[in-house]
This record gives structure tokens, C-alpha cells and sequence, in this order.
């Protein structure tokens, strides 16, 4: 595999398929960023969407929920 | 589907799950669609499993009310991360909350679904939810959405569905199927009465490739009905349908369909001018003899035996300029199915003399298991009468010759004795 295949195997955590480890270095990095950007936002937006949905909950429930989402 | 398509749906569907526009992963298009699906299968799981905030805020819903967590989903999290979400949510506790949301709201969750997480929670959507949002993903047009579901949703659910959908969406739909494998079980779930409808709408919007793609995938049992209605369309919309099969070689979609017409039907449908053109003939006689038509030969024969006398000549010229390896595929298969033998014979010998020379030089060109196979199926004391009687002298020769080469001449001479 060349580097950027290597890296987009990282970013999957898995073995890209042939014709697309075959892919460009271009496409292949293309491939890795949006991966990595939507990773990246999906973190953010699910931090932003707890906080968010805590303030809809009333003070009981919102500790118990925010002790819940702990772990 | 065609892979043309197939890779412009995974595209698609990889495009949704990045958050681009389709146009900006182009470069992906030319690649086998299975690999471009597998990428999507890492990418989702990869996504699906980096969020470990989302799986403990599903499972924490638990200890809220629904209708508060239908209003948190759509307040707080929108549909992209309730779908993401949903494969950590209890069961019970996520149809709940779904009877609380809109359909618009669950039809956008279902585009960002990756239903093989969240596959328990699909087979438990009562009917009442699955009904207004098969609705919804319909007018969407959202046929690829409702491809990847099959698989996963349950009979009565996808009876339900299929009450919902109109004809087109049906036909989109089922085009762009996931699992194919289980479009057999789910059209024996399509209530007959609809049969009509779906071929008048593939007729009218000239969806006769999605139409014949599902043929592809169905059993004979399921091809019976759908033969019925072919069976009784009007002369222009065979025409239509042919010129859709004879463009897209789709040949094997339409020949077992007529195959199993009754055979007044059949006669009926082959005495339309649209199966008479020469390049029509040629083209099904090209099918039918490619190296993989497996079987297509077969299909073909209750066509060629209702097509009136000039056609069936005409079938006749056309085998006679077949080229030797697509006239072996007729030999090899009429071998096999010794009940086409007749068709065959019937057309060797329509032929004229000097154009026989062809099917000569194939039996003379035939090897061992070949003519073995070919001399069992004329010399089989049932037939052996009626076939025999059909063979030109010189055709006879060759297979005297043949019989000679596999040391079978007294078999052969065994029957041709007891006609």
C-alpha cells in the first residue's frame, strides 16, 4: 500500500479495498480528510447536542442523566 | 441493477454519509460498486463507533420520559446524530419515542441510518410509524433510503409499506435494492392486484430496465403471475418493452417470462410484429448463444415455437450464420435439454442445403461429451421416431459420423431400427 493508503487504512481502522487503496494519492487523502472532518464534527456536534438536551431536562432528572452519561 | 447505477447509488450513499456532495467523490465512479459499498461499510462503522458520548446519551434516555426525548431529538440532536444514537437506545424505549416524533423527522433519521445496528429496533416499527414514513421517504423520492432497508424490515411491516408506496416508488425502489436475494420473498408479499398496475407504469414511464432487472432476481413461482399480465398487454406496449430488452440486452429477463405463458398467450404475444424484425431475431439468437447464457436456450424455444411460419424461418436463416462457437452453445444446450431437441431439428431442417453445411461442420467439429450427450437425446427410444424423421440426410450423416468417432454405432443403429 502507498502512504496515503496507509493513512486512509488508519482512518478506517481497516484495509481499504484494492481499487481503492489503488486510488490517487489525491483522492486517497481526499477520502482520509472526510472521514477524519466528519469524525471530528460528529464529536463536536454530539458534545453540543448533550449540553443542549441536559438544559431541556428538569434539575432532578438532569443529574441523574448527566451521572448516567458518565458512565 | 446495472453496475453503472449500482456504483452511482454507492456514491451516492458514501457521499451522504461525509456530508459531500456526490459530485466531489466522481472520481469513485468508474470502481466496482461491492468496493465502494465495502468502504462505506469501514467508513460507517468507523463513524458509527467514534462517538462513544452518543451511544451513552441513547442508552441514558432510558431514565427520561419520551416525550421529552422526542423533543430533545429534535431540538438537540437533529436526525443525523439520533440515527448515529440509535444503535445504543433500548428497543422498547426507541419505538416510544419514534410514535412521538414526526414523519418527516423519522424519514430524515431513516437517509442516516445504518440499519445493520439498529436492526432490532427496525423489526420492532409498528405498522403505524412504518406507513406515514414510507410515505414520506416516497414523495422524497428517497428510493436508495428504502433499498437498504429490506433486509432488515419484517414481512408485515414490508406489506405495509408496499400499501404505502405508490407503483413508481415500488419499481425505484426495488431497482435499487441492497439485498436482492430478498426481493423473491418480498414480491410474493405484493398483493397480485398491484402486478397490473407496476407493468402499466414501467410501460408508461419507459421503466421496462427496472422492471426486467427485478425478473432477474425473481423465481419462476413469482415470474408466473408476472408472465399473466405480460401476457395480456396490448401490441404497443410489447413493442416498447421489446425495444427496452433488445437496447439493454435484457434478454434473459423477458424469455423465461415468456417461457411461462400459457401457451395461447405465448402464440398470441409471438404473433406481434415486434418480435419479427430480423435484428430482433438476431439479437435474441446472440443471447441466447453467448458463451454465458446459461440456459437461455431453453427459454428461448417455447418463443421460437410460437412465432408464426415466416418468422420462424427467419429464425432458421439466423442460425445458420451464427458463428461456429455460438452454434456449439445451441448444440451443447438442446444436448442437455433434449425436449428442445424438436425446436432444434424443426429449424435445421427449414434450412436450406448449403446453409446446413454449418450445423454439419458443428457436429462433425463436436467433442465426446458433446455428442454423446447429443446422440442419447436423438436416439432416445421415446423420440427416436419423430426426431429421427426430422433430420436432413446430410445432418444424419454427420451424426452417423460422430457415432462412428465415440464408438456408439450401434446404439445409433439400435435405435433408428426400433423407430
Amino acid at each position: 500500500m502507498t502512504e496515503a493508503a496507509e493513512e486512509l487504512a488508519r482512518e478506517l481502522r481497516a484495509d481499504p479495498p484494492p481499487s481503492i487503496a489503488a486510488l490517487p494519492t489525491e483522492h486517497l487523502r481526499h477520502l482520509t480528510a472526510a472521514l477524519a472532518d466528519q469524525r471530528a464534527a460528529q464529536l463536536r456536534a454530539a458534545d453540543e447536542a448533550i449540553d443542549e438536551g441536559l438544559g431541556f431536562l428538569p434539575r432532578v432528572l438532569r443529574t441523574v442523566v448527566r451521572k448516567a452519561l458518565m458512565g | 441493477m446495472s453496475e453503472r447505477l449500482d456504483a452511482r447509488a454507492e456514491v451516492l450513499k458514501l457521499a451522504r454519509l461525509l456530508e459531500l456532495k456526490p459530485d466531489e467523490l466522481s472520481y469513485l465512479s468508474g470502481l466496482p460498486s461491492a468496493e465502494v459499498r465495502d468502504l462505506r461499510d469501514q467508513a460507517t462503522d468507523r463513524l458509527f463507533t467514534s462517538a462513544p458520548g452518543l451511544a451513552r446519551a441513547a442508552a441514558a434516555a432510558r431514565l427520561i420520559p419520551s416525550g421529552l426525548v422526542a423533543t430533545i431529538a429534535q431540538r438537540a440532536f437533529g436526525p443525523m446524530l439520533c440515527a448515529r444514537a440509535a444503535g445504543g437506545a433500548d428497543t422498547a424505549k426507541a419505538i416510544d419515542v419514534a410514535r412521538r416524533l414526526p414523519a418527516d423527522f423519522l424519514a430524515d433519521v431513516a437517509i442516516h441510518l445504518d440499519p445493520r445496528r439498529t436492526a432490532e429496533i427496525i423489526a420492532a416499527v409498528p405498522e403505524e410509524v412504518v406507513v406515514p414514513v414510507a410515505e414520506e421517504l416516497g414523495r422524497r423520492h428517497e428510493h436508495v433510503t428504502m433499498g437498504r432497508f429490506l433486509a432488515f424490515v419484517p414481512d408485515h411491516a414490508v406489506a405495509a409499506a408496499i400499501g404505502a408506496l405508490d407503483d413508481e416508488t415500488m419499481l425505484r425502489t426495488a431497482f435499487v435494492l441492497e439485498h436482492k436475494d430478498r426481493l423473491d420473498h418480498a414480491i410474493g408479499l405484493l398483493p397480485p392486484e398491484r402486478l397490473p398496475g407496476i407493468i402499466d407504469t414501467a410501460a408508461r414511464l419507459e421503466l421496462w430496465s427496472e422492471a426486467l432487472d427485478l425478473l432477474a432476481h425473481v423465481s419462476d413461482e413469482r415470474k408466473g403471475p408476472i408472465a399473466e399480465v405480460v401476457a395480456v398487454l396490448e401490441e404497443g406496449v410489447v413493442a416498447g418493452l421489446v425495444a427496452a430488452v433488445s437496447a439493454d440486452g435484457l434478454w434473459e429477463s423477458l424469455l423465461p417470462v415468456v417461457r411461462l405463458m400459457g401457451e395461447e398467450p405465448r402464440i398470441r404475444i409471438a404473433a406481434m410484429p415486434a418480435f419479427h424484425g430480423t435484428e430482433v431475431l438476431a439479437d435474441i439468437l446472440h443471447a441466447a448463444t453467448a458463451e454465458d447464457a446459461d440456459g437461455l436456450w431453453v427459454d428461448l424455444v417455447p418463443l421460437v415455437d410460437a412465432l408464426p411460419d415466416e418468422a420462424n424461418a427467419r429464425v432458421a436463416g439466423l442460425v445458420t450464420t451464427l458463428d461456429p462457437a455460438a452454434l456449439a452453445v445451441i448444440l451443447r444446450e438442446a444436448a442437455a435439454a433434449p425436449h428442445t431437441l424438436e425446436t432444434l431439428l424443426r429449424l435445421v431442417a427449414r434450412m436450406r442445403p448449403d446453409d446446413r453445411e454449418v450445423v454439419v461442420t458443428a457436429i462433425d467439429a463436436a467433442e465426446r461429451e458433446l455428442g454423446e450427450t447429443l446422440l442419447a437425446g436423438l436416439t432416445d427410444p421415446e423420440d427416436v421416431g419423430r426426431l429421427v424423421a426430422l433430420v436432413p440426410d446430410d445432418v444424419l450423416t454427420a451424426v452417423r459420423r460422430a457415432a462412428e468417432r465415440f464408438d456408439l454405432t450401434a446404439e445409433l443403429d439400435a435405435a433408428l431400427a426400433a423407430r
